[in-house]
């Protein structure tokens, strides 16, 4: 998108299935803000979905309206074949245990007023020991992201930003989730810390067998830890598919651009933006990147670009991509 | 120490008297910019970065207690004659902050806010003054900028407020400009365009630039000369393609590697640094890296270790007992 249709979800089984996604806020003055139109996207078990793109294009958004916070405009999330846009208040929330969280500032994600074992253990006492979840595997988890359980009745100004951020995780995995949403988890740690979460995360991935949204505008670390990436531009999906494909190969002018963005980044700089990002109060007609894209012509302004199959597992949507598709059989 | 440097930084140290204590933020960092150059400043947070750069530009609280000294072309910074210091802040030296949102007046339109160094420094007359600020914000390479005198700051995007506080710190043709954290703030998409902006304005002004930043791929291709700090101190100042050539400095090399960058492949294991950065409440008396470093001896924890030039380069030094690269070899086979 920087475009429409579902060519791009996959057959068989999905355990996130977001079909036709649009959140949109009341703007000023009777305006409509289109954070999120026409978001289409499968997650399957045990994958990691990297979604990136710059401040306002929606990545943010379209994470927290799988969760339904807020409920989507119009859409349908399938989670385990349960539509979660369509549950009553109850069983959403019985739901959401088994996704959950975590954000871009640790520090302010804890209440500083409890112990960070109140705080860990708050979803148990909700919930009820869920599975096997005692005091003595609450200790256990504590240890397995890095923290010493004998510091359990600190609270969390006693903590470094990097050990708040284990301790978020810790109470986010305290449910036993199989679903983990990372907004950002590293952009407000020190670099000498990023590693040691991205690390984290990975072990207990594999640990918890969780499948994770992972938003970051660090495309790097994106491309460490993903096994797919989404692209958005202003609401939109502008490519998708498997990281490699994408990274080594990107079709998309927007994805391109954001690349060369990256510092030493050996695409030509020819292909870096010009202009500004659009209002989403009133986005551009047909294909909403045309403003900024230097291979934009009549079409692109009128007609919104449909997904194209690029490669086995990668998808465009462009009315003039930029790279030469992979034979398909 | 006698040279041929614009601004020389020589053993700094600065410390703060909070009610908890002594913070011991900066301590024994020399450093040196030449006119014309783009030197590099890299560090987290809490290296002590922006706290050396604040103290050249005068703006640490009273609280702060500086020893050691600074001299920007013959002048010594700490001890300003009388009636210097208007021309010496916003003439001589200009700096741009992280957040270009916080550096504006947001209710003064920004012609006002870019008229109103110049009409103060250089005495100009409104019309004047008025017509330089449109040259300066075409230098800056906004576009329409008839138009963007008469708007507001929140009228404009990040970038571009940006680019207005660039123009303002370059109204008065500084020497020097120190940017800190000029795009942290800012997209990715956004920081290229601003780095490539100051990179050019550096050149077509002749001007010195100091870059403050906590990515090491953003000073990469960009300076002449690397400083790397850790917890207060200098690790390792060397030219930049010896940073990454012939790193010599054990945090260098592990900050390089737990960076996953586009070349890495996916799912990789990274490579972490073990630990947090320091507590600066404590005077220094060890190496601030060695609980961290995998190369740590005794002999780290116990003594400050001196700074020394590699083998390879008098330009190239580094503080470490254990240094890795070349200046890790014997003396004899160089």
């Amino acid at each position: 998108m920087v475009g429409i249709g579902n060519a791009m979800l996959r057959e068989g089984e999905a355990l996130i299935h977001v079909e036709d996604l649009v959140v949109e806020f009341p703007g000023p003055r009777g305006a409509v803000l289109h954070a999120v139109s026409d978001v289409s996207f499968d997650v399957r078990a045990g994958e990691t979905l990297g979604i990136v793109g710059e401040s306002g294009c929606g990545k943010s958004t379209t994470a927290k309206a799988v969760i339904q916070m807020p409920r989507p405009t119009s859409g349908q999330v399938l989670y385990r074949d349960s539509d979660l846009t369509k549950l009553d208040k109850d069983a959403l929330r019985a739901t959401r245990t088994d996704l959950q969280m975590i954000f871009q500032d640790p520090i302010s994600a804890l209440n500083p007023r409890r112990s960070i074992w109140d705080i860990i253990r708050e979803g148990v006492e909700i919930w009820g020991t869920h599975g096997e979840w005692g005091d003595a595997r609450i200790l256990e988890l504590i240890e397995s992201v890095g923290i010493d359980p004998q510091y359990k009745d600190r609270k969390p100004f006693q903590f470094s930003g990097g050990q708040c951020q284990r301790i978020s995780i810790a109470r986010a995995l305290a449910l036993d989730p199989h679903v983990l949403i990372c907004d950002e988890p590293v952009s407000a740690l020190d670099v000498s810390v990023q590693a040691q979460i991205l690390n984290l995360l990975d072990d207990l991935k594999k640990q918890h067998d969780l499948t994770m949204l992972f938003i970051s505008h660090d495309l790097a670390v994106v491309r460490n830890v993903s096994d797919r990436v989404m692209v958005m531009y202003l609401g939109r999906v502008a490519e998708v598919g498997d990281a490699d494909s994408i990274f080594d190969n990107p079709a998309h002018p927007y994805t391109q651009a954001l690349l060369a963005a990256v510092p030493g980044s050996d695409i030509a700089a020819d292909a870096s933006l010009s202009g500004e990002l659009p209002s989403p109060l009133d986005p551009p007609a047909g294909c909403r990147f045309n403003t900024r894209c230097p291979h934009a012509s009549d079409i692109c302004r009128t007609t919104v670009p449909e997904f194209e199959q690029f490669g086995p597992d990668h998808w465009v949507a462009c009315h003039h991509p930029q790279a030469t598709p992979v034979e398909l059989d | 120490m006698m040279s041929d440097n614009l601004l020389e930084v020589d053993n700094l140290g600065v410390t703060f008297n909070t009610p908890e204590g002594k913070v011991y933020a900066v301590s024994g960092v020399s450093l040196g910019v030449s006119k014309g150059e783009a030197l590099g400043i890299v560090g987290e947070s809490g290296s002590g970065k922006s706290v050396t750069m604040k103290s050249i530009m005068g703006l640490l609280p009273r609280t702060a207690e500086i020893t050691g000294s600074a001299v920007f072309d013959g002048l010594d910074v700490f001890d300003l004659p009388k009636g210097r210091r208007k021309h010496f802040y916003g003439v001589d030296i200009a700096m741009v902050f992280q957040n270009p949102m916080t550096s504006l007046n947001p209710v003064k339109r920004i012609d006002a806010q870019l008229t109103e160094g110049m009409r103060y420094h250089d005495g100009l007359s409104h019309s004047a003054a008025k017509e330089h600020a449109l040259e300066l914000l075409d230098l800056v390479r906004i576009p329409d900028p008839v138009k963007r005198l008469r708007q507001y700051p929140h009228e404009l995007s990040g970038g571009m407020r940006q680019r207005v506080v660039i123009a303002m710190a370059l109204a008065n043709e500084p020497a020097l400009l120190i940017a800190d954290e000029p795009t942290t703030a800012l997209d990715v998409t956004v920081q290229r365009d601003i780095l490539d902006l100051l990179d050019d304005l550096r050149r077509e002004l002749d001007m010195a630039l100091i870059l403050i930043t906590h990515d090491l791929g953003v000073v990469r291709d960009r300076t002449d000369t690397i400083a790397v700090m850790y917890g207060g101190r200098l690790m390792e100042t060397a030219p930049t393609a010896a940073v990454f050539a012939d790193t010599a400095h054990p945090y260098t090399q592990a900050l390089q590697r737990s960076i996953p960058d586009m070349s890495t492949p996916r799912g990789t294991q990274l490579d972490p640094i073990p630990g947090s950065p320091p507590d600066l409440a404590f005077a220094p008396t060890a190496c601030p890296f060695a609980p961290r470093c995998t190369y740590a001896t005794d002999e780290c924890a116990s003594a400050i270790p001196p700074f020394k030039s590699t083998p390879s380069s008098a330009d190239h030094s580094y503080a470490c007992f254990h240094p890795c690269g070349s200046a890790a070899e014997p003396a004899a086979s160089v």
